[in-house]
């Protein structure tokens, strides 16, 4: 179990948490937030890149700084920007990430053409990296992350980059890998993990909004989203009063998702809230401009 | 060791550092293909030569044997553009003579005029143990070393690093001796291909035994060396500068995140100290940084010398344990400040 106690951090005059607590278990966490609420510096201080200037993050009760290499051993991460060597190719670069994580050369073979199969790149592992798209430096860059057979993966934007295909791959191996693993996903696309996620913990303002299922989330909203159907020319005076969430045209009509906290007409139909609908509900307020931190 | 070997692999695998050494190692062979088609007439008449040297046998007194003597010969020889050639090879001989006898009575080759035809050998010695291949060594130096740092931040790697195991444990040892093999390997294989072409190209192979001091171009030498000691010498001399500008170009390499302000740090150490004023306290001072202690010549030479609490100490010497201090202060500071601006830690 990893667990975040008291946990503060700023940067410069910007503070990005303040005095946070978190649990992660065995399963699929998700970091939910806009670009710049400080996903990826919460990642980095899981993954020892960066150290909190308050609190702790614990390791089966053990400070994680404390325990150092023996906690990198049981770590895979895979960062935003996915490090690969642009004249290697794709069995080259991992060859180098065994290497950095003490594998044996026999062993590290073996793992690497397992994954390779197994992500669907085995054809092209003799093909130099730098010809490869960003769906498959991706997943060049998971299979280095699972190396090491870790127990806890941390990943950052996994998705960024796959084709629909590809993400679908992903998510059925991050289930099957959260089955006996923590696995910290951080993410802004909510249709990436919304089935998979075993909890979910949105940041905002520096603070934890929600840490908990995605059903215990949505279900917050549950009688404040709605959908209607109106003409055309009805939606701008529609927006003007009302949060929209979502439209799209059916039929001639346009179909409006919208929040409402209360006092709903009697022609607007309830529907059941999903991940998306809270996201932008709840960060509504957000610009997405606070990308400094990312 | 898997490690060691994958970070050398990234200078294998890297295009620009291995075009530069090609390019140097071709200037090389131009160097001394030139020099050979220049001198190759002045090579051949040994035989003839030495006809003019027995011509003196039993001439030569040792009361001669003084380094001022020789210095005036050469000045004089200098002068002298209308000499025969016969005035020529007696100077280079009689010189030759009094420079071995100054470092002490040799014997073997003393008494009896001989030619040697050391044409080969001054210009394997004006090359080697010049300026111009410290040059060479030391730019070939960035590039080698090059892509065992910026390869990493430039492709995103050093996340992966520092998170990895081995990574974070291992990662500044295995950068460190990786550099320093490959910059010995570099050096060795420049230092003996251009040896091994020279004696091939000039087929002085037969030099190598002869004194140091009986070789017409350069200046005395104190120590009791032959031709192919000094060169032996002159490789270890570059073998130590060099590591020592390895250590400050690591040092360099990673505080600096664009690979373009490595490079130039990295020309700029080379060049600066060869524009620097070679007279007084700042010469001798010079003389030690690597760009310039990289030549043989601090072994001979009016420099060859300091005098330190009354005792005159031979440059290369003072050099060669200023230097490795130095490397090794580097190193330790350099191991303590690695993730210094990389991790925030």
């Amino acid at each position: 179990m990893l667990v975040i106690k008291g946990l503060s951090k700023r940067y410069a005059d910007k503070v990005v948490y303040e005095n946070i607590d978190l649990t992660f278990d065995k399963g699929i966490s998700v970091l939910l937030a806009p670009n710049g609420a400080g996903k990826t510096t919460l990642m980095n201080m899981l993954v020892t890149i960066a150290k909190p200037d308050k609190g702790q993050i614990l390791y089966n009760d053990k400070d994680i700084y404390k325990l150092g290499d023996s906690y990198r051993k049981i770590l895979g991460y895979l960062p935003q920007k996915v490090g690969y060597y642009k004249n290697y190719t794709a069995y080259e670069n991992l060859m180098y990430v065994a290497a950095l994580k003490g594998l044996r050369e026999e062993n590290a073979d073996s793992i690497i053409n397992m994954y390779l199969d197994k992500f669907g790149l085995f054809e092209v592992k003799d093909k130099k990296v730098k010809g490869f798209s960003g769906g498959m430096l991706q997943r060049v860059g998971i299979i280095g992350a699972l190396l090491n057979e870790p127990e806890i993966l941390v990943l950052d934007e996994p998705t960024a980059g796959l084709d629909p295909k590809e993400r679908v791959r992903l998510k059925k191996i991050l289930s099957d890998l959260g089955k006996e693993r923590i696995i910290i996903v951080s993410t802004h696309i909510t249709s990436d993990i919304e089935f998979i996620a075993n909890k979910i913990v949105m940041i905002k303002d520096r603070k934890i909004l929600h840490d908990d299922k995605v059903d215990t989330i949505c279900s917050k909203y549950n009688g404040k989203i709605y959908e209607v159907f109106l003409d055309a020319n009805e939606v701008a005076e529609f927006e003007c009063n009302n949060y929209v969430l979502m439209q799209q045209y059916e039929n001639n009509k346009v179909k409006i998702r919208f929040f409402m906290d209360e006092g709903a007409d009697i022609n607007y139909r309830s529907v059941i809230p999903n991940l998306d609908d809270v996201f932008v509900c709840e960060y509504k307020d957000c610009t997405g401009s606070e990308g400094v931190l990312e | 060791m898997k490690l060691y070997k994958e970070e050398i692999k990234k200078t294998f695998k890297t295009r620009l550092s291995l075009g530069v050494i090609l390019l140097i190692i071709l200037i090389q062979v131009c160097a001394v293909v030139a020099s050979y088609s220049k001198l190759r007439d002045n090579c051949k008449d040994v035989k003839k030569y030495n006809e003019y040297a027995n011509a003196y046998n039993g001439t030569l007194d040792e009361s001669m044997v003084d380094v001022n003597d020789i210095r005036l010969m050469e000045n004089d020889f200098y002068h002298r553009k209308d000499d025969t050639v016969e005035d020529y090879f007696y100077q280079q001989y009689l010189a030759s003579i009094c420079r071995a006898k100054q470092v002490e009575k040799i014997g073997d080759n003393v008494n009896i005029p001989k030619y040697y035809n050391a044409i080969g050998i001054n210009c394997m010695a004006q090359n080697l143990t010049s300026t111009v291949t410290s040059f060479f060594v030391l730019v070939g130096i960035i590039f080698i070393v090059l892509p065992v740092y910026s390869k990493d931040r430039e492709n995103g790697m050093d996340y992966i690093i520092y998170t990895s195991y081995l990574g974070r444990k291992e990662i500044c040892k295995v950068k460190l001796w990786a550099a320093y093999v490959l910059v010995g390997l570099w050096v060795t294989i420049y230092y003996l291909f251009s040896f091994m072409l020279y004696v091939g190209v000039f087929d002085c192979y037969d030099m190598l035994t002869i004194p140091i001091n009986s070789i017409g171009c350069l200046l005395l030498c104190p120590l009791r060396i032959n031709v192919l000691e000094y060169f032996i010498l002159g490789y270890v001399l570059l073998l130590i500068s060099s590591f020592a500008y390895t250590s400050v170009m690591l040092f360099v390499y990673a505080r600096v995140n664009y690979t373009v302000f490595c490079i130039g740090a990295g020309v700029l150490l080379i060049i600066l100290p060869m524009f620097l004023p070679k007279n007084g306290i700042l010469g001798r001072v010079t003389c030690i940084l690597p760009s310039v202690f990289g030549k043989a010549d601090l072994i001979i030479g009016n420099a060859v010398s300091i005098n330190i609490f009354g005792h005159e100490v031979l440059l290369a010497y003072f050099g060669a344990v200023v230097l490795l201090t130095a490397t090794m202060m580097i190193n330790l500071v350099y191991k303590k400040t690695f993730w210094i601006g990389r991790v925030d830690l």
